[in-house]
């Protein structure tokens, strides 16, 4: 995908996004008109720095998280489609039927399409394993855990909480949490309707 | 009776018909009905237009807000289609429960949401109006048909060459009334009714800048207005609030020192009345400022206070912190909630995009400052109410009647995001998160 920042969208780069990802032309269309906003210095990509400027996710306590879910690894340069394929693992799961009819050719139904259920978990997943070394050890559960309750916690409430999700997760005796296990403490929960997002269509 | 129609004539004509139609009943406070009929015509226009277009405008990528309310994070969405929606939030049982790994997507959902559309700068970016009001400065309508190009046309006509004139004359009335009038008095000694024509002067005043913008503002529940000795709170959208509101009560104004054209007027206003200037270094001195309110609380001569407590201006659709330095004076407070309506003019000063004379002569060009002002009941300090906990629910109160959407936090934090005020409004979230889970002692 484009390596080099283009900053204005050409309909091939649209017509591919919109296979990719499931969104409609409007849709990325709108995305853009986002992204060239938030692109201060108009270098046709996004910085860490053009994100850490939204206030709104400045005080989101897991903002940190989400930048870095956008920038992973060395990354230091975020492009218009990876900027769409990130966003796309928000959009809603077909239980909530998209009422979008100009669908891509991506079935939402299967595991491999960009906001199944599987790409959610893995992006929650994703979320408290910080070092991204495939498992949560109790470390990075800890550390996400705080971030989001804030300052005023005694270590007993923390010890406590963190016990018992260890414990519900089955987490081996280092105290790590494989991807598998995960998926299993999450069966019943509701990740499909939590981690989406209903985009303008 | 034959007239000569000379330039002198026209001239003279002019300031008969100010004076008799504009200035008299500005005395009075009463209207000649004139702005109602301009008002509905206008909106008739508005019909028409509408009816043959279609915003192509930015829109944001979002349909509805889709996190949950009960963490507090602020709305990440404004459409309004129509005034009556508010955003509903929804109250959650807090009961106590455990924490569960897939609390973070909350906080996940809500942050790519406010990535895709953010909040703050949308508060400080003039609110979106719904169906073209046939203003240019209104952004992102194509064209769409000949006749509408030819009543948007024939509009530049009327606001920059008839109506523009007219209401700068207006205008430098209003302000040579009101230094004339401070004049006067500052040379005048005391006597027994000083005051209240004071008072009645400068309201004058006031109304004809009024009617300088065709100002066309309605006051609900005036029975509720402030009274010595009070404070006056009020959501803050423009410095006009200040004129929209002392049209009808002689207020004692608060706030900096200022230089420049401000400064002078605010020394101009000084001479006869009395208002709170502060020296800018004096602002932060929380005691010493309290110490010069009360003095001048105690004193029931003194007009009520006005005060602003965002401390910044708004777009007038939400409502930031209110600082609650006004709210712990042990004075009675009085809100009041302004809603400008969009259609008619873009109320909002954006101080950090354009100066008051460009804002000035902008609303001087939009067709007409249409506006509700609500009295709401006066209420005070409860027993064992914190200061901020006083201003949490006064504030409650004012974005309920005027419609404004509630945030949270500071709103000087786009301007700068100060590091106290980042963490301020992070653990204002982190507290509603922990609160569910741990329950409510800690």
């Amino acid at each position: 995908m484009g390596s080099h920042p283009s900053r204005h969208l050409d309909n091939e780069v649209v017509a591919t996004l919109v296979s990719e990802t499931g969104f409609s032309r409007k849709q990325i269309q709108r995305l853009h008109c986002r992204f060239s906003s938030l692109d201060k210095d108009k270098l046709g990509c996004l910085k860490r720095s053009d994100l850490e400027h939204i206030s709104e996710l400045h005080i989101n306590p897991l903002g940190v998280r989400i930048i870095d879910a956008f920038f992973p690894g060395d990354r230091t340069e975020l492009s218009f489609p990876d900027f769409v394929h990130v966003l796309a693992v928000f959009r809603p799961g077909q239980e909530h039927g998209s009422t979008d009819s100009r669908n891509g050719s991506v079935s939402d139904a299967s595991s491999s399409a960009v906001n199944s259920r599987e790409k959610k978990l893995e992006f929650v997943f994703s979320m408290y394993d910080v070092n991204n070394d495939g498992v949560i050890s109790k470390n990075e559960l800890s550390k996400i855990f705080q971030m989001m309750v804030g300052v005023n916690v005694t270590t007993e409430q923390l010890e406590y909480v963190l016990e018992l999700t260890l414990e519900e997760a089955a987490a081996d005796d280092a105290g790590d949490i494989t991807f598998e296990k995960f998926k299993t403490v999450m069966k019943t929960s509701a990740v499909e309707e939590k981690l989406s997002i209903r985009f303008f269509s | 009776m034959e007239v000569e129609v000379t330039p002198w004539t026209i001239f003279v004509g002019l300031w008969v018909y100010f004076v008799v139609m504009v200035f008299i009943p500005a005395c009075f406070g009463i209207g000649m009905g004139g702005r109602k009929i301009y008002i509905s015509v206008l909106s008739r226009l508005f019909e028409f237009g509408r009816s043959g277009t279609t915003t192509a405008g930015y829109k944001s990528p979002l349909a509805t807000p889709t996190t949950e309310k009960d963490l507090n994070f602020p709305p990440t969405t404004l459409q309004r289609r129509d005034s009556t929606t508010l955003v509903r939030n929804r109250s959650f049982n807090s009961f106590r429960r455990q924490f569960h790994l897939v609390d973070v997507c909350e906080f996940a959902s809500n942050a790519v949401e406010s990535i895709i559309d953010d909040e703050v700068t949308k508060g400080f970016s003039a609110e979106q109006v719904a169906n073209w009001n046939l203003l240019w400065r209104t952004k992102g309508y194509h064209f769409i048909s000949w006749r509408l190009t030819c009543v948007y046309l024939l509009g530049v006509v009327v606001r920059y060459f008839i109506l523009l004139p007219m209401r700068l004359i207006c205008i430098s009335a209003s302000l040579t009334w009101l230094v004339l009038v401070m004049f006067v008095f500052s040379v005048l000694p005391q006597f027994r009714y000083r005051r209240a024509i004071e008072n009645w002067s400068t309201t004058v005043a006031h109304r004809l800048f009024c009617r300088g913008l065709t100002a066309e503002i309605r006051y609900h529940d005036k029975q509720n207005a402030a009274l010595p000795g009070g404070v006056c709170v009020a959501n803050h959208t423009s410095p006009i609030d200040v004129v929209v509101l002392s049209s009808e009560v002689p207020y004692s104004l608060v706030g900096q020192r200022h230089g420049g054209a401000m400064g002078m007027l605010q020394n101009a206003l000084c001479m006869a009345q009395n208002h709170v200037w502060f020296e800018r270094s004096l602002v932060n001195d929380r005691a010493a400022v309290g110490k010069r309110l009360r003095d001048h609380l105690s004193d029931k001569r003194n007009n009520p206070i006005l005060i602003f407590p965002e401390g910044t201006c708004i777009n007038n659709t939400k409502v930031y912190q209110f600082k609650k330095g006004s709210f712990e004076l042990n004075a009675p407070i009085y809100p009041v909630a302004i809603k400008y309506d969009p259609q008619f003019a873009d109320a909002f000063w954006n101080s950090s995009k354009e100066g008051i004379e460009t804002y000035l002569f902008r609303l001087l060009t939009s067709w007409a400052l249409v506006a509700d002002v609500w009295y709401l009941d006066p209420t005070e300090i409860r027993e064992n109410e914190s200061g901020a906990d006083f201003s949490l629910r006064v504030k409650r109160n004012i974005c309920q009647k005027g419609g404004l959407v509630e945030i949270g936090y500071d709103g000087m934090i786009k301007r700068e995001m100060r590091k106290d005020m980042i963490d301020q409004a992070k653990d204002s979230i982190s507290k509603t998160y922990r609160t569910r889970i741990l329950g409510p002692h800690k």
